[in-house]
């Protein structure tokens, strides 16, 4: 907030110093026209959150009817190229339409006088040109370019690229980058959708320049076009500084710094009360979880702690155990970090072993014979000095990373399930943990700000209770552990007044 | 040009010794890829500072400022080969255009 309260001092500051101008050195636009590209800001959010919530639906309905086979992913792919041709062939069609390329191009720069040669011809004639196949049969970024730079010319100011032809690419162009956007190829976002935002812009210019005709009120549609253009952009991404930066330093031109600005800002706040930006709904959709960095609003409202949102039934192992048993474990279930838990004191925490660690270790055979404890050992097979299997290297643990041994690679033969395995020297003795009693705050923050996977869930007497995950912290599961913690609430007291 | 970006994050098949010199990689990757694509190393840096990375380090913005400066320089080179190195055409960068002020 307090950067657009500089913006608005700056633009006062302005405002005040040299009064609106666009002749000579001063700006493209007037200083007034802010206002003008935050509405198209607003409005450039709105299309972005129409972007992304279409393109959520769609990712959820690929998810479930397409993604799990490689032949349907092919098949959607030649089926999406096959509508897009289709459609970008015949929106020229539909317009068929021939304008006469400008001819009066006396005092135009370079730079336009390549764009009018970049113009395509399509089903005209020499000279002429058709305006909707200029701007899909051409590279993307000329197109922008053309959308950019194009002077209006002609009585009603809009001659290079009418209104009516702005919007029919407009539309079937962004609705087919809607349905492109996920599936099997490797797919851009930004310039498609710089594209349409572009379209869009300078549809936005033409219509205000229809509104006064004495040329000059308004900046050309060509500002409009970029302003368009971070609009649908910003909507859609929800990024603002680096946008900014991109595009500032695509355009290489200091002036549009404020403009640039506000437009963002505005798309990004529009966006951002309808949904997410797209990365954040895709990174979801994939399941990752990913913590945002601010605590889950729902964790602000209630109370919850620690032991609330742990999972209870935590695997176990003890220092020393028995290889069987380890394979065991690691074959029942999935997880990535074991407590490791004195056997002898019921439960107080040694330290942690990876599910990596554990799988080299069990397929390196680095186990030591059976027999090796004494009879009053064994039965808590209890800690000595003596180390009871032959020791691996850290530096051979490392070196296969990332493609560590699955549970699967370890060969685990009937006569070596009973043999010792000390995971002592391997455990990492000083893990992260938090008491109990800790509230979810506080853990979400150690997660987030350490980076860690799991986090071990300790008593007062440093007894390991519980266990904490990244998913356990996601805002879904922190209601659904809020709900289940009610309910069990509740059936306690219907217990109580029953007995 | 956008490819570059979607190459330069997914190559992660070389060793890396842990995880997070693998995430700093990506997110060099990432700001590289900008600024081949877009012809902005500061908009690239800043790109994944923005959206790439949850952990962020100094260390890291110098990384990525290096990574993204090495790139802008080799792409220079690669698109200016025919003129024997000399002065730079700025046409032949991702840009714009140059906004002229219409009266």
């Amino acid at each position: 907030m307090s950067a657009i309260v500089v913006v608005f001092l700056c633009s006062l500051h302005n405002n005040i110093s040299n009064i609106y101008c666009i002749r000579g050195d001063a700006s493209n636009f007037a200083i007034w026209e802010n206002i003008n590209f935050m509405v198209i800001g607003c409005i450039g959010g709105l299309i972005g959150a129409v972007f992304n919530a279409a393109n959520e639906n769609l990712t959820l309905w690929r998810m479930k009817r397409v993604n799990f086979s490689k032949k349907r992913r092919v098949v959607e792919v030649v089926l999406v190229s096959i509508l897009v041709s289709t459609v970008s062939f015949v929106m020229p069609l539909l317009w068929n339409r021939c304008t006469d390329k400008p001819t009066d191009m006396q005092d135009w720069s370079n730079q336009e006088i390549n764009l009018v040669d970049a113009l395509v011809q399509f089903q005209c004639e020499d000279g002429q040109y058709n305006e909707v196949a200029s701007l899909v049969f051409t590279d993307a970024d000329t197109a922008i370019k053309q959308l950019f730079h194009f002077r209006e010319v002609g009585i009603d100011d809009t001659s290079t690229f009418s209104s009516a032809a702005l919007f029919l690419f407009f539309i079937p162009y962004i609705s087919l980058a809607t349905i492109v956007y996920g599936i099997a190829v490797p797919s851009g976002l930004f310039v498609p959708s710089l594209l349409s935002g572009a379209a869009f812009g300078r549809l936005c210019g033409h219509l205000l320049h229809k509104l006064d005709h004495t040329s000059g009120t308004f900046a050309d549609s060509g500002t409009y076009a970029l302003m368009g253009a971070a609009a649908v952009l910003g909507g859609m991404a929800r990024m603002t500084i680096s946008l900014t930066v991109i595009l500032l330093e695509a355009t290489g031109d200091m002036q549009y710094v404020l403009p640039l600005m506000l437009t963002l800002m505005c798309a990004r706040f529009t966006g951002n009360v309808f949904n997410e930006g797209l990365y954040d709904i895709h990174i979801k959709l994939k399941g990752i979880p990913f913590l945002e960095p601010e605590v889950p609003s729902i964790a602000e409202k209630y109370e919850i702690v620690a032991s609330q949102v742990m999972s209870s039934d935590v695997k176990c192992l003890r220092p020393i155990e028995r290889a069987g048993v380890v394979y065991d474990l690691l074959r029942s279930c999935s997880h990535g970090t074991f407590p490791i838990v004195d056997s002898d004191s019921t439960g107080t925490l040694y330290g942690t072993a990876t599910r990596d660690m554990l799988c080299t270790l069990l397929q390196r055979k680095a186990y030591g014979s059976p027999n090796i404890l004494n009879a009053e050992d064994e039965a808590g097979l209890s800690l000595g000095p003596k180390r009871v299997s032959p020791l691996v290297q850290w530096d051979t643990l490392e070196r296969v990373y990332p493609r560590y041994p699955t549970v699967d690679d370890v060969d685990m033969r009937s006569a070596d399930r009973n043999c010792l395995l000390d995971l002592r020297p391997y455990a990492n003795t000083a893990p992260y943990t938090i008491n109990e009693t800790a509230s979810i705050q506080r853990s979400y923050r150690l997660f987030r700000t350490l980076g860690l996977r799991t986090l071990c869930v300790v008593n007062h007497t440093n007894q390991v209770v519980g266990i904490i995950t990244r998913k356990d912290l996601l805002p879904d599961a922190l209601s659904d552990s809020l709900l289940r913690g009610r309910n069990a609430h509740s059936e306690n007291n219907n217990i109580g007044e029953f007995t | 040009m956008m490819s570059s970006l979607l190459s330069s994050n997914n190559i992660t098949s070389i060793d890396f010794r842990n995880d997070r010199e693998k995430r700093d990689f990506v997110a060099c990757g990432a700001a590289a890829g900008v600024a081949s694509a877009f012809g902005a190393p500061i908009g690239g840096v800043l790109f994944s500072l923005e959206e790439g990375a949850s952990y962020w380090s100094t260390e890291l913005t110098l990384r990525c400022f290096f990574c993204a400066s090495v790139t802008i320089t080799t792409l220079y080179g690669l698109k200016n080969l025919d003129n024997a190195w000399g002065q730079a055409n700025m046409e032949k960068l991702f840009s714009f255009g140059e906004f002229n002020s219409l009266s």
